[in-house]
């Protein structure tokens, strides 16, 4: 799989196992065991290691209410010299203590995004042990570490699996550091390959295994989604009942009402723009919230109309997933379904069960959820489209039996469970990976056998690798049999034979294919390739029907790939290369910048120039050419023009 | 607003097949939501006023998955997975339509018998 390719980790359901099996050597009467309650809940997690200087924290999930055990966690770093000694919650900073002598809570802890270190993924567990008390447990990870992102980005990466290695923590149960914490304790250590790396210590917290608040302001006429009465059952459902579903402990606020309406809102009572809505969030959402503190979900509720689609997660400005929308004054008109029964044609705030679904249904949008139309398929759960729902519930044949809006389930289903309780924390933290990221997956390469070096190389390198802006990078690649037989490869390995794959990523991580302008496929075929032997190909990477190659200045990497199949099995073969694309320093670099970056000099380039039917294209080379105060063949002969740019040109110049 | 008591009137009522084929997907950060063509369905029906679409076997998300849409003119306006509405242009020939998304890239669909 490409380093590269976005990958989520989540666990999985695991068999318990009984640590150290009792051999059969043993007499027949049995041996007394001991076993380890370890309880469904969260769990705060220390790994403090030996080596000194950096200390873990964290969370594990155990959790059961699939009918297996899924056991699941994430870990932040620190430093050691700002820790405290034990799993007791981070010392606050004296400032912001309210009081100082109130006991430290021990419930499910929020660490800051940007100390995400890595998921942990549960592939085993032993609760049973032989012997008397204490009893020790163990727990075997897949340990996947995280690869931050650049600086105002938000998808970081995970490795494939297996993940960065396999860990195993074993524990026994211990009393409490404090008499305040609220559950079972255990210390133990931390085992990679056998040995002892550190300690930990791990302590119940809490039944839920995430918490979040979720403030709710509402626009002057507007109303908001209430709870409403249970669905056979006493008591009320809410926001609260409905996480609850998930796993999730939540803080519902229902803080401003009748907010006014914005000045640079023409009307409220029609559909809202993202950045209107952005803009109210940033005004009325409560002062200091910090997502790095609180997993924080704003809620805005404005009138709108019939049309605009109940609700929307708005907020993929500046940060991911911080806010979303529900319109009281949309609602259900039977344009959208036929079986909205007493909810036809009326507005949200005045059916509130399915008020409070659509509402829920766009919070948990903005917790990273997807439709279920999309994965296990329409259901009565929450994060269904709410037709869909109407369908579910109105077909027969097809359907819960139910009618809209009363039999409304206001849960979600076990599937959207299972990520909200086990995706990695960025994933589904606001403020943490954009939108549907953990489904939007490039292409699957896990059925593509890639080479490496010990079969085939493919070196990649470039007549300079630091060129101006409008300037074509002049590549050149080489595949060589490294191995000491016969290889079947393409006999052309060019572009233009559509074997070879040229991908420019920005700095952003942005891929550009540099799709051929002329293909050429017909010579090519599958041949045998000589131990040591090779074939070279080269291009000018500049533009394509994708756009430019280098857009502006900065840093990138060109990828070639090589793909084609054998016996059926595709197969790959990677190579790459960072290239630096100048700041304009001078007015004449800016200058020719501005002449060259021209789709009609994209496509001269494109075709290796004598396209003197792109008249705009030799007009602006011509101009570009008058400025060097060199002609073409001498930029040609390799020496270096006044305007750098037309290096890349050499050869190809009018 | 399209009515879906008025097919004459709406030439996108019916089911439709993709023609064009997808680009490399560009990473889930770099597209703006929505504007990504390698997310496009394979197969989409629009009905009255909602439509459903399914994937490519090859595809693991759509950004128009389920939800509602409007045409107007030669615009259209088409709720994303997130529940927004996202718009583009769009141009029909006979039994075909093309999107045209905001990198300029085009999307054909033709009519499915």
């Amino acid at each position: 799989m490409p380093v590269d390719a976005y990958s989520v980790p989540i666990a999985e359901a695991i068999e318990e196992m009984q640590d150290s099996p009792v051999a059969p050597s043993q007499p027949l009467s049995a041996p007394p065991t001991c076993s380890v309650a370890l309880l469904d809940g969260c769990y705060r997690l220390l790994y403090k290691p030996n080596l000194a200087g950096r200390t873990f924290r964290g969370t594990i999930r155990v959790d059961r209410a699939e009918g297996h055990i899924v056991i699941s966690g994430d870990l932040y770093v620190f430093p050691t010299t700002a820790d405290q000694p034990n799993l007791a919650p981070l010392a606050e900073p004296p400032l912001f203590s309210e009081d100082a002598t109130r006991p430290q809570r021990f419930d499910i802890p929020i660490y800051p995004r940007g100390r995400y270190h890595s998921y942990l993924k549960a592939t085993s567990v032993q609760l049973v042990s032989p012997g008397p008390p204490p009893c020790r447990a163990t727990i075997t990870f897949q340990q996947y570490d995280y690869t931050q992102p650049p600086s105002g980005s938000f998808n970081g990466s995970f490795p494939p699996s297996p993940g960065s290695r396999t860990v195993t923590v074993r524990f026994r149960k211990r009393p409490a550091p404090s008499p305040h914490w609220p559950g079972d304790y255990y210390e133990g250590e931390w085992i990679e390959g056998g040995v002892s790396k550190g300690r930990i210590e791990l302590g119940w917290a809490s039944t839920s295994f995430r918490k979040c608040t979720v403030e709710i302001d509402t626009l002057v006429d507007a109303v908001s989604p209430q709870p409403v009465p249970a669905l056979g059952a006493p008591g009320t459902e809410s926001f609260q009942t409905m996480l609850a579903s998930a796993g999730w402990q939540a803080t519902v606020v229902y803080d401003q009402t009748a907010i006014p309406k914005p000045a640079t809102v023409p009307n409220h009572k029609d559909c809202w723009t993202d950045a209107n809505l952005h803009a109210l969030m940033q005004t009325v959402r409560k002062a200091g919230t910090d997502l790095d503190a609180e997993w924080h979900m704003h809620l805005l509720v404005v009138p709108g109309k019939m049309g605009c689609s109940r609700g929307k997660m708005y907020d993929s400005i500046d940060v991911p997933r911080e806010g979303v929308v529900s319109y009281s004054d949309d609602g259900y008109p039977t344009s959208d379904s036929s079986f909205f029964g007493t909810a036809a044609n009326k507005m949200q705030r005045q059916i509130p069960r399915a008020f409070l679904r659509s509402a829920s249904h766009e919070v948990v949008h903005g917790f990273n959820q997807i439709h279920q139309e999309q994965e296990g398929g329409a259901d009565n759960s929450i994060m269904t489209t709410t037709p869909s729902v109407a369908n579910v519930l109105g077909t027969a044949t097809t359907g819960d039996p139910g009618v809209f809006p009363d039999d409304i389930r206001l849960k979600v289903n076990t599937q959207v469970r299972h990520h909200l309780v086990h995706f990695p924390d960025p994933v589904v933290r606001p403020g943490g990976h954009t939108f549907a990221s953990w489904a939007i997956t490039p292409v699957p390469s896990a059925d593509r056998w890639e080479i490496g070096p010990e079969y085939l190389t493919l070196a990649v390198t470039a007549v300079s690798d630091r060129v101006e802006l409008g300037e074509p990078v002049q590549l050149s690649w080489t595949l060589t049999n490294t191995s000491a037989r016969s290889a079947s490869v393409p006999s052309e390995v060019t572009s233009e034979s559509t074997y070879a794959r040229i991908t420019v990523i920005d700095a952003t991580g942005r891929r550009r294919p540099m799709s051929p302008f002329v293909i050429e496929c017909e010579r090519s075929r599958i041949a045998p390739l000589a131990p040591g032997a090779s074939l070279e190909a080269s291009t000018r990477v500049y533009w394509s029907t994708n756009g430019f190659a280098f857009e502006r200045p900065g840093r990138y990497v060109i990828e070639v790939s090589v793909d084609w199949t054998v016996g059926g099995t595709p197969v790959s073969v990677r190579g790459e290369l960072p290239v630096f694309v100048n700041y304009p320093i001078a007015s004449s670099d800016n200058e020719a910048a501005a002449n060259l970056l021209h789709p009609d000099v994209g496509k001269w380039v494109a075709l290796g120039g004598g396209a003197y039917h792109l008249t705009e294209a030799v007009s602006r080379l011509n101009a570009t050419l008058a400025s060097a105060s060199l002609g073409a063949a001498e930029i040609t002969a390799g020496v270096v023009p006044e305007v750098k740019a037309l290096r890349g040109y050499a050869g190809m110049l009018p | 607003m399209t009515d879906g008591s008025r097919h004459d009137d709406n030439p996108l009522i019916g089911r439709w097949q993709r023609v064009t084929e997808l680009p490399p997907p560009a990473t889930a950060e770099a597209a703006t939501f929505g504007q990504d063509p390698s997310l496009f369905p394979e197969l989409i029906e629009f009905s009255g006023s909602r439509y459903h679409a399914s994937k490519a076997p090859d595809q693991n998300f759509i950004v128009w998955d389920v939800g509602n849409y409007r045409l107007e003119g030669d615009q259209l306006s088409i709720t994303l997975a997130n529940d927004a509405f996202a718009s583009y242009s769009v141009e029909f020939a006979e039994d075909e339509f093309t999107v045209v998304d905001a990198t300029g890239h085009r999307t054909t669909y033709r009519r499915v018998r």
